[in-house]
């Protein structure tokens, strides 16, 4: 007897497999050498793969297929994979996505890159509120001031359109200009200035009027990120819910007039009900960016980065989005803290033909607006906002054997937080492998 | 049968017409495959196959005071910037021109730890490509750079 999680499973096999066939008739027209065709497996282990103090650990096994097709102006590139976790099924999801790039030479010296392209990511069940189609646009403009000197301008457009729930939705642009200069001493300096802007363009709430005939209009919300309680010491992770907005201030309220002798006394307060509202919250963060990279021989470079970002807004209203920031980080959303970053590396293919990097980094990162509460969803005391500190190291160690791929990388990144849901240690590793047909 | 030789002479004097056009033609032969390191001394963007498309083209002496032109990609290194003067590495197809000219159309770039691959084994581009480890790992969206 198949159970209703065996029949989803299912499905999700299906979906794989019928990729898998789609790509075995696109072999012909790889052997003709009019498209390539690349199958690949990821297999990773985590010891925390929600990254908060809850520790769960699991493995994950990822297969995919990635198909690309060339012309001397286009670039088409189709991918699909799948993410299917051993013992939190629930969090089983897939990926396809595609799109095309187009580069132009505008002058001898100038080009344009345009790339156009759409995502859908879809789970089951539960967590079928974070199915998302993600159409996106990124448009670059290349300037060669000189044979050591380059300047760039870059625009990158996303919108998170998630198909069960109205409210996840965020457009999210991204803007940067960049220079970057290269030095006889084999050193490159990069600077870059840009700005993220996070819009969530319709969030449903609930808000409840509280009127009177003295107090004046005091509104609040039913915060669906007040499920931040409820995610305190649970370890089943409930999808991300809907961020909520900030709440207004209160202005003060003036006392009473006395009721003149004779007239009847004011009616008590009463409570309207919940009314569904649509608001919306949008966030601006400018950032600075300093990269060296110094080139050592002819098979290593070392490269150093300080980042810098600030949020112009507080992120209240956000908490719970930003309580997901495994999920957020997984689709580059890693917006919500403010702060700075400082990574160290190296890459070299000095040992045994392997592409080895190593890479630091330590991030102190503050959340202004969110605070911070203990495991019961309480607030600290004294009261503060989530502050933490990050420190991670990764290393990844590759080879080519002709068109096979294999590499393997591990990671450990430890959290230090005044809000104890995220003080966590994380260690993951990874062996993938890929053929290119 | 007439159609058929009239169809025939028209496509004869188009790959005729485009044979003119392109010049010099060089293919990458996987049989002719090297490795070669040196200094970049130019950068250029050249029709390398016609006018269709601007190919990077690199100019490379090599310790050995041996030079190399060194064709890359159409309009590549959007991400990733090459110099004059930087130290590189190139795996690729090799073609000697005779008279101490070389031509190679590369494979494989690296310079400061980066590797780029740019080619299979078979000299299909691959700058087309997702999916690459590099690529897929944290499932990145769009192909924009992860800025800040």
């Amino acid at each position: 007897m198949m159970t209703a999680n065996d029949k989803k499973r299912n499905k999700g096999w299906a979906r794989l497999a019928l990729c898998f066939i789609i790509g075995l008739g696109t072999l012909p027209l790889a052997a003709e050498g009019k498209l390539t065709l690349s199958p690949y497996l990821d297999y990773s282990y985590s010891n925390n793969i929600f990254w908060n103090s809850s520790s769960i650990g699991d493995t994950t096994v990822s297969p995919g297929l990635g198909l690309g097709f060339t012309t001397p102006s286009f670039n088409f590139f189709l991918n699909a994979d799948g993410k299917i976790y051993r013992n939190n099924a629930q969090m089983n999801s897939s990926m396809f996505s595609g799109g095309f790039s187009f580069y132009q030479m505008l002058s001898r010296r100038s080009s344009l890159f345009f790339s156009p392209e759409l995502s859908l990511i879809q789970f089951q069940g539960d967590m079928a509120a974070m199915n998302t189609l993600i159409p996106g646009l990124t448009v670059g403009l290349k300037h060669m001031f000189s044979d050591h000197l380059f300047g760039r301008l870059g625009l990158n457009l996303r919108h998170s359109n998630y198909l069960n729930e109205d409210s996840y939705d965020r457009l999210r642009l991204g803007a940067f200009w960049e220079i970057s200069t290269f030095f006889r001493t084999q050193t490159t300096i990069r600077l870059t200035l840009g700005v993220n802007y996070l819009l969530f363009p319709h969030i449903t709430t609930m808000l409840a009027a509280v009127t009177g005939p003295v107090a004046p209009l005091a509104v609040t919300t039913a915060s669906a990120a007040s499920s931040d309680h409820s995610r305190r010491g649970n370890p089943n992770p409930a999808p991300p819910v809907p961020p909520s907005p900030p709440l207004p201030p209160v202005p003060p309220t003036p006392p009473a007039p006395p009721a003149p002798p004779g007239e009847p006394a004011p009616e008590p307060e009463t409570q309207t009900p919940l009314v569904p509202t649509t608001i919306d919250l949008a966030i601006p963060q400018p950032y600075i960016a300093l990269r060296i990279a110094q080139g050592i021989g002819f098979k290593t470079g070392l490269i150093a980065e300080f980042l810098f970002r600030k949020n112009q807004r507080s992120l209240q209203g956000v908490e719970a989005l930003s309580a997901a920031e495994w999920a957020l980080e997984q689709i580059d959303e890693d917006f919500f803290w403010e702060g700075t970053r400082l990574t160290l590396g190296i890459k070299t293919e000095a040992l045994l033909g392997l592409e080895l990097s190593v890479n630091v980094s330590a991030s102190a990162k503050r959340y202004q607006g969110i605070a911070a509460l203990d495991l019961d969803g309480n607030p600290i005391l004294p009261e503060a906002f989530r502050s933490d500190t990050l420190a991670q190291v990764n290393a990844v160690a590759s080879k080519s054997f002709g068109r096979l791929g294999v590499s393997l990388s591990g990671g450990y990144r430890k959290n230090d937080s005044n809000d104890p849901y995220f003080r966590y240690d994380f260690v993951a590793f990874t062996f993938s492998i890929g053929y290119s047909f | 049968m007439n159609k058929m030789k009239a169809s025939l002479a028209l496509f004869l004097a188009m790959a005729s017409s485009l044979l003119a056009q392109a010049g010099a033609f060089h293919f990458f032969d996987p049989q002719k495959q090297a490795d070669i390191q040196g200094e970049v001394q130019s950068l250029a963007y050249e029709d390398v196959y016609g006018k269709r498309s601007k190919f990077l083209v690199l100019t490379i002496l090599s310790p050995d005071q041996r030079l190399f032109r060194v064709e890359v990609c159409p309009q590549w290194h959007f991400e990733n910037d090459i110099a004059v003067g930087m130290k590189i590495r190139i795996q690729g197809s090799l073609l000697d021109e005779g008279e101490g000219k070389f031509y190679m159309i590369a494979r494989e770039l690296s310079f400061q730890g980066e590797r780029m691959v740019l080619r299979d084994r078979k000299g299909f581009p691959l700058w087309s490509q997702k999916g690459a480890p590099e690529e897929r790992r944290n499932r990145k969206g769009s192909g924009g750079r992860g800025k800040g």
